[in-house]
């Protein structure tokens, strides 16, 4: 059953996605063309110079949309279709409350991702060709890199050699805060819906409140650690980043797990259908 | 087994409003069940009870044997007051995604009933009525070969030739096997349809019979009886 609610999720979400998606890869292309015909012809009248501003402020509203949309989406989808009239569909599904969450959280974190995917995309667009080319030239005279065959990733890939664990815990970071924003989202909305008034304004007072008793724990926690390497002086500073990194994404873990079972279990036990 | 809903002791209480208070209660097959009561009374807190929607505080529930869960979601067909079909889905949409989770779903029957309404399998909710939505929402409903139907307050609010398309379509729709509580105050248009009559008042279950036994015990009909008891 799982399986069935991804795929309706995936389609219910989508509607919403794929417009934005779409616009940001056409105004992409739309204003890489301006770009190339204002570098070839050299244009210089004021109504192209419009045109070029106008699409410009149009695609910076489209990437904003997309940015803000990525994890906006799925938390407005699982409040409409779970505590609002939907619920009355969703809810009676023959299916595990559990499942409901699930679906949601995956279906929200892979349109996040691959919003940023589509955002990485547009980007390449507007360098793509020339441009490209010169930003990979500047870039490997500036790293005095004679030979291209060496290659920028190598490079990177060398340096970062010592800091192989650093990396691994702000990559484990990096997908963790995905989960976490929508389960602390989803933990909001559905405290906020036991209550009989002003629903979605309390769900966004305790997704606040959430996120900085969050921040006061990560400032705790390196404060500790800046404790400890002061008492262990030899201790190398990749350390200190290591443990405080480690601390977070352990609190980061726990609260989504917490997020989640409260979550599922006031689906299950609380819900609160007009 | 016979007994397709047993309440006991069925308690639900909002902080400290008690919603339902000890009710006992048992509902065999292949009856169709009168929900009565006044507003406020308790009958939509029990159909959420049993649709699963609420959690008692104590006291046991249980359909066609089983404690309310995921089981008895799949074979309970359940009609809430709101609309509850998304606006952005397509009729077919909604077809498809009974058809998924429903195993009971009976797409032939789903597909003649919209036939008889004239309502095609492209058109889209957001361009339908309310009263359109309501008819698709009972069609879903009852084109499920389901053990027990619950319909909250199916024809509240619409017109009398509405009321007329939806009686008929309950009753010439469920699973005979099936016991169908329909929950409503409007009660002479359902009277005729109805085999057993259950009232609640503040939450108190007040009288269960056949509509024989109110009739022959009181000589009265349904409403006069409702009307008797629940005189303000």
């Amino acid at each position: 059953m799982l399986g069935k609610l991804i795929k309706t999720e995936f389609k219910a979400s989508g509607r919403l996605y794929l417009p934005l998606f779409i616009g940001v890869i056409f105004f992409a292309v739309v204003e890489r063309i301006l770009l190339e015909i204002m570098e070839v012809e050299q244009l210089n009248s004021i109504a192209f110079n419009i045109l070029f501003i106008a699409i410009t402020v149009i695609f910076v509203i489209v990437i904003v949309s997309v940015c803000v949309s990525g994890q906006f989406i799925s938390i407005y989808r699982f409040y409409k279709s779970v505590f609002t009239d939907e619920g009355y569909l969703t809810n009676t599904l023959p299916v595990k409350s559990s499942s409901i969450i699930i679906s949601k959280l995956l279906v929200g974190v892979f349109y996040t991702v691959f919003s940023y995917i589509v955002l990485f995309i547009s980007g390449l667009i507007i360098v793509a060709g020339d441009l490209l080319n010169s930003a990979l030239d500047n870039l490997r005279i500036d790293l005095g890199i004679e030979n291209t065959q060496i290659g920028l990733l190598d490079f990177i890939l060398d340096s970062v050699i010592n800091l192989k664990l650093t990396f691994s815990l702000l990559a484990a970071l990096i997908i963790g805060s995905l989960f976490f924003n929508i389960l602390v989202f989803f933990v909001s909305f559905a405290i906020g819906n036991m209550a009989n008034r002003k629903k979605v304004l309390l769900s966004v007072i305790i997704y606040i409140g959430i996120v900085n008793v969050l921040s006061f724990i990560s400032a705790g926690i390196a404060l500790f650690v800046n404790k400890l390497s002061i008492k262990n002086y030899n201790m190398l500073g990749v350390d200190l980043l290591n443990i405080t990194l480690s601390i977070i994404l352990a609190v980061m873990v726990v609260i989504c797990l917490a997020s989640y079972f409260a979550t599922n279990k006031i689906i299950k036990s609380r819900l609160n259908l007009e | 087994m016979n007994e397709v809903l047993k309440c006991t002791g069925l308690t639900k209480k909002y902080g400290k409003l008690v919603a339902l208070d000890n009710i006992d209660l048992s509902v065999n097959k292949g009856q169709i069940i009168g929900l009565l009561g006044p507003n406020g009374s308790g009958k939509t807190t029990l159909i959420k009870l049993i649709a699963g929607l609420l959690k008692q505080n104590s006291g046991e529930l249980t359909v066609d044997g089983k404690k309310i869960g995921i089981e008895t979601k799949g074979i309970v067909s359940y009609l809430p007051e709101r609309t509850y079909i998304p606006n952005w889905m397509r009729v077919k949409d909604i077809i498809k995604m009974f058809e998924d989770f429903y195993k009971d779903f009976n797409l032939e029957k789903a597909k003649t009933m919209l036939d008889n309404l004239g309502i095609q399998f492209n058109q889209r909710i957001k361009a339908m009525s309310k009263g359109t939505k309501e008819k698709l929402q009972l069609i879903l409903v009852m084109s499920r070969e389901a053990q027990l139907y619950l319909l909250d307050e199916p024809i509240a609010g619409v017109d009398p030739a509405a009321r007329d398309y939806i009686l008929r379509t309950i009753i010439t729709n469920y699973n005979p096997e099936a016991a169908v509580i329909i929950s409503t105050h409007l009660i002479q248009d359902i009277e005729t349809v109805l085999d057993d009559v259950i009232m609640i008042h503040n939450g108190s279950l007040k009288i269960h019979k056949t509509v024989d036994e109110i009739r022959e015990e009181t000589g009265k009909s349904v409403d006069e009886l409702f009307r008797e008891v629940f005189r303000c």
